[in-house]
């Protein structure tokens, strides 16, 4: 259970052991991604190494993180939020990553 | 151009309709049910009080013996699934164990169905309403079975299923339903063409079976072309060419190309622009190997180096199961229950995320391997299906493919087009709207079930009419003088009229050799045409066997039942037997002219006699004369009116022929019809589309050069097959020589089709290469080619621990190649299946760098030398040859091998 809450990003649980999983590894790079700063999906399919056209992917990918709020779509684009960028420092430096 | 606006071609619709019918029906006939050995007869009930001790001491003793899951065994190494069969051979299905091996073969890599009891029952009594059940009856697919010998025939004893039964407990036996999906599926592709207006974005298939005019396809919308100037690629100038006309066209393209042209580079190409379109693209090709081909391709990373992922390599390889498909399509394997391809997607992705993102790496060192969730990014780039790939009918059950409507996926690109016939092509052509063809018509051409599409005749004519021809088809195969001695029963609902018919068929196909034709009245004919009510084929047949056996007349006896009647199996003791469906008119008629359409158009560019041909004309035997028309409709009242029937009757045969038989390429570019002097293929000229043709012209492409063979290996191809209009050599081979060599094998003993003495030769050549030679040989890919499966099964056995070495027939080595490729000739005289100009193009033009030919190669040589030297003695201005397709080929190649070692010489 305590992975599974883990990989959802929640807080709870001893994150300095858990191992994270591929769920967790993507969505921290999703949102490390634009750690830098928001852009569109596009930009933000280009940073991941993916080919532009691979936008609409990117998009439905980032929509659970949107929802959690840790990432925020309006007019320009993507970006990370506080909460999400709390988020996302935490686990990193949990995980010794950072 | 006011005619092309009218309805310019003929309804194929009801034509494909009542075809596919036929077919139906005839899949219907007969299943093949077997019980399975080990499941018990029924589920034991529960007791109620107060039964006998009795019952209760055998309910227990039942509860001993084996469970129906002992019938069941399992291969935990590959998770399949042994039982063992019973097959009713003694009542049902006497006689018929060949039969029964062939529909078995057939099934191997198709479902096959499980049955309870109540199933079977209705099975039996229903063929339809059994296959109306819902939800269906548990399936399984068959991978192979086994066969055991008792009384010198195969009988067989056990199936090898992909995976056990869900329900084992129930299930009492196993039926090879016939697989009717490819012929439901092409049903329903017709009705939504017709269904569908001239506007709709299917308008030009409308147009293309007939239902439209061509004035259909100048309606439809014009491509809008986008910059593909980003694209990494090498193309030719006759590929670029193509690509233009793919992805121009409004409605179909087309796209010849000889071996070796680089399809697979132009059909990747076009794939790209259609992405870049934003438009979704399906891929099909009746051979697996084509499809793999294309994912291959799509995958590779470029030439120079990079590797983001795009759309064009996240194709979906949609099939059944994984294991036909090579390596690299297997990791984008997508199957109605499993597959592969999101777990190739999530590896691909986190390539790309540590290439990009510098914590990703150090993240992905740490993931917990063992963790479920869903990756989001993976996930929803493995949602991405914008391309599509499978073969025509499989890619059906794919759930994106199935649900789509009409004309949803911009384009459908279709591999080895001249393999496909309309209504396979139609099957899948609906879910798009714009069809860009590839293939050649040097190549294999569709493939032709005689007996199956013999079927699509029937309801032609009526069934006496058929019957008299079916006599004649049978006489056309006895040698002449022979003719008048057969002993041939024929079984009729009314007997005298279909004596007359028979009689009158006969004085008019074969006037010179007709044997007698009588009423069975128990005076005990010898031998002649024999007709009789159903009941009386027991006693025709007996009486016939009782005058031979005092001397009278020669041949066994054969029992002819006219469509539509069921007669007791006669005994079989006395070499009696029923002319098999093959051996009908309606299957004689697809074979032969199957052959002629496919060989003689070869035969008169090339200048050369294919003494098969001669059959040709034993057609008009199969095909309904004036006189037996006249006697089956009540008479006509004058001979212009019987001719009138006939000419009718063999208009609507070639229809429905050229439904069956001829490729979409030949529909899409035109029928040779010039090139036919025999009925029913005289009569396809009714079926010409200049329109259609007119309005597609702009939109044909050629692909002229090759690029996988070394130039010695491409010339005799070129000249034979391609008369030197195309596979001219793109690359130049730094070094010159012949490539090619014959292995001379002396016949031994009678010819079947297996010969062990090429087998031998081929091993010893192929151990020796690997073991004398350079580091390059043992790594490179060999492939032995041979005309038939018992040979490739001889080859198999023998070369099989050699992981490079491929071995096929000559109908299935389309779409591969080899560095190497050895051709096992078995025979030393050539038959008519060696006759096929496209069997022979195909199977020399697979290697790269070199060709050995291995056979009684001075016998073809010394048949090539016998044709020439005739010529001196041949009729006045005869200039062509007569001599086997394989003696044309072994003297070119001959001559080239001999040029070659003159020019070494001089140099030397």
């Amino acid at each position: 259970m305590m992975s599974e809450v883990h990989a959802r990003g929640g807080a709870g649980g001893n994150e300095r052991e858990a191992r994270p999983s591929r769920e967790e590894i993507e969505r921290l790079c999703l949102a490390y991604a634009l750690e830098a700063g928001g852009c569109t999906v596009g930009d933000l399919a280009e940073r991941l190494g993916l080919a532009r056209e691979l936008g609409t992917a990117v998009e439905h990918a980032i929509a659970p993180l949107v929802a959690e709020g840790h990432l925020a779509v309006n007019d320009h684009g993507v970006s990370l939020t506080r909460s999400g960028g709390d988020w996302l420092q935490r686990r990193l430096t949990a995980l010794g990553c950072q | 151009m006011e005619n092309t606006l009218a309805h310019d071609s003929v309804d194929l619709a009801p034509e494909i309709r009542a075809s596919l019918g036929a077919k139906l029906e005839r899949l219907l006939h007969r299943p093949l049910i077997a019980r399975v050995v080990g499941a018990p007869a029924a589920v034991s009930e529960p007791m109620q009080v107060g039964t006998p001790a009795v019952f209760l001491a055998l309910a227990s003793a039942m509860e001993a013996l084996p469970s129906p899951r002992d019938a069941w065994c399992e291969d935990p190494s590959d998770g399949t699934c042994r039982v063992r069969i019973a097959i009713d051979y003694d009542d049902a299905w006497r006689g018929y164990e060949r039969e029964i091996c062939e529909t078995v073969n057939n099934a191997v890599e198709s479902p096959i169905t499980l049955l309870t009891d109540a199933q079977r029952t209705l099975l039996e009594r229903s063929p339809r309403e059994f296959l109306a059940l819902d939800p269906r009856p548990e399936s399984v697919e068959l991978v192979a079975f086994e066969v055991e010998r008792v009384g010198g025939v195969e009988r067989i004893v056990a199936l090898r299923l992909a995976a056990p039964p869900e329900s084992r407990a129930h299930i009492r036996h196993i039926a090879v339903v016939p697989n009717l999906v490819p012929l439901e599926r092409q049903l329903d592709a017709l009705r939504s063409a017709e269904a569908a207006t001239d506007d709709s974005p299917i308008g030009p298939l409308r147009a293309l079976i007939g239902l439209a005019g061509a004035a259909t396809l100048a309606a439809a919308p014009v491509a809008e072309s986008v910059d593909v100037s980003f694209l990494d690629e090498r193309l030719d100038e006759h590929q670029r060419d193509c690509v233009r006309k793919a992805t121009s066209t409004p409605h179909f393209a087309v796209i010849e190309g000889p071996p070796g042209s680089g399809k697979t580079t132009v059909i990747t190409a076009i794939i790209r622009r259609y992405l870049a379109r934003g438009e979704q693209v399906l891929v099909v090709s009746p051979t697996h190997v084509a499809v793999d081909n294309v994912v291959e391709k799509l995958v590779a990373p470029p030439a120079n180096g990079g590797d983001r992922m795009e759309l064009h390599t996240l194709p979906v390889r949609f099939a059944a199961r994984a294991h036909k498909l090579s390596p690299v399509a297997q990791e984008y394997w997508l199957g109605a229950k499993k597959q592969r391809r999101g777990a190739t997607i999530a590896r691909r992705v986190e390539r790309r995320l540590c290439a990009a993102l510098p914590v990703a790496e150090r993240l992905f060192a740490l993931e917990d391997k063992e963790a479920s969730g869903r990756a989001p990014l993976s996930a929803a780039i493995a949602a991405v299906e914008t391309v599509i790939c499978g073969t025509p009918i499989g890619i059906l059950s794919h759930e994106a493919v199935k649900r789509a409507p009409a004309g949803a996926f911009g384009v459908l690109i279709v591999d080895e087009v001249s393999k496909m016939t309309l209504p396979e092509f139609l099957a899948v052509a609906v879910k798009a709207r714009r069809w860009v063809v590839v293939g050649d018509p040097a190549q294999l051409p569709p493939f032709n079930n005689s007996e199956e599409n013999g079927v699509t005749l029937d309801s032609l004519t009526p069934p006496v009419v058929e019957l008299a021809c079916s006599v004649g088809a049978l006489l056309e195969r006895t040698k002449p003088a022979l003719r008048r001695d057969e002993s041939l029963v024929v079984a009729a609902a009314s007997p005298g009229l279909a004596a007359a018919a028979i009689r009158a068929h006969l004085e008019a196909v074969l006037p010179m050799d007709a044997p007698a034709v009588g009423v069975y009245d128990s005076t005990g004919r010898a031998a002649g045409v024999v007709v009789c009510a159903r009941e009386d084929v027991e006693g025709a047949c007996a009486a016939i066997t009782d005058a031979r056996s005092r001397g009278v007349g020669a041949a066994g006896v054969r029992v002819l039942v006219e469509r539509g009647l069921t007669v007791p199996r006669p005994s079989f003791a006395s070499g009696r037997r029923f002319v098999e469906p093959k051996d009908r008119a309606s299957a004689a008629i697809f074979e032969t002219a199957f052959n002629v359409y496919h060989a003689q158009p070869w035969a008169r560019r090339s200048a050369q006699r294919l003494r098969f041909l001669g059959f040709r004309n034993g057609l008009q035997k199969s095909l309904p004369s004036p006189a037996v028309l006249s006697i089956a409709s009540g008479g006509f009242d004058t001979r212009d009116a019987a001719d009138e029937a006939r000419g009718a009757v063999v208009d609507a045969f070639a229809t429905r022929f050229a439904v069956n038989a001829i490729s979409v390429y030949d529909w899409l570019t035109g029928i040779s019809t010039a090139d036919f002097d025999v009925s029913p293929l005289r009569e396809l000229a009714r079926l010409a589309r200049p329109a259609l043709q007119e309005a597609v012209r702009p939109h044909v492409g050629k692909l002229a050069k090759q690029y996988r063979m070394h130039a010695s290996l491409s010339r005799v191809p070129r000249r034979l097959f391609y008369f030197d209009r195309a596979l001219v050599d793109g690359r130049h081979d730094e070094q010159p020589g012949c490539r090619v060599r014959t292995v001379p094998v002396e016949a031994d003993g009678p010819e079947g089709e297996s010969n062990a003495r090429e087998v031998e030769a081929i091993a010893t050549l192929i151990g020796q290469a690997m073991r004398g030679s350079g580091a390059s040989v043992p790594a490179a890919e060999i492939m032995v080619i041979t005309p038939y499966r018992e040979q490739e099964a001889r080859l198999r056995e023998k070369l099989g621990a050699l992981a490079n070495v491929e071995v096929c027939t000559l109908d299935r080595c389309q779409g591969r190649e080899a560095d190497y490729v050895f051709i096992s000739l078995v025979r030393s005289r050539a038959t008519p299946f060696f006759d096929m100009p496209r069997r022979w193009n195909v199977a020399l033009t697979r290697a790269k760098e070199g060709l050995f030919l291995v056979g009684d190669i001075e016998a073809y040589l010394r048949e090539a030398a016998d044709a020439r030297r005739d010529m001196t003695r041949a009729k006045p201005g005869e200039t062509r040859p007569q001599m086997s397709l394989l003696a044309r080929i072994l003297e070119a190649y001959d001559r080239e091998i001999r040029a070659s070692r003159m020019g070494a010489t001089n140099l030397g």
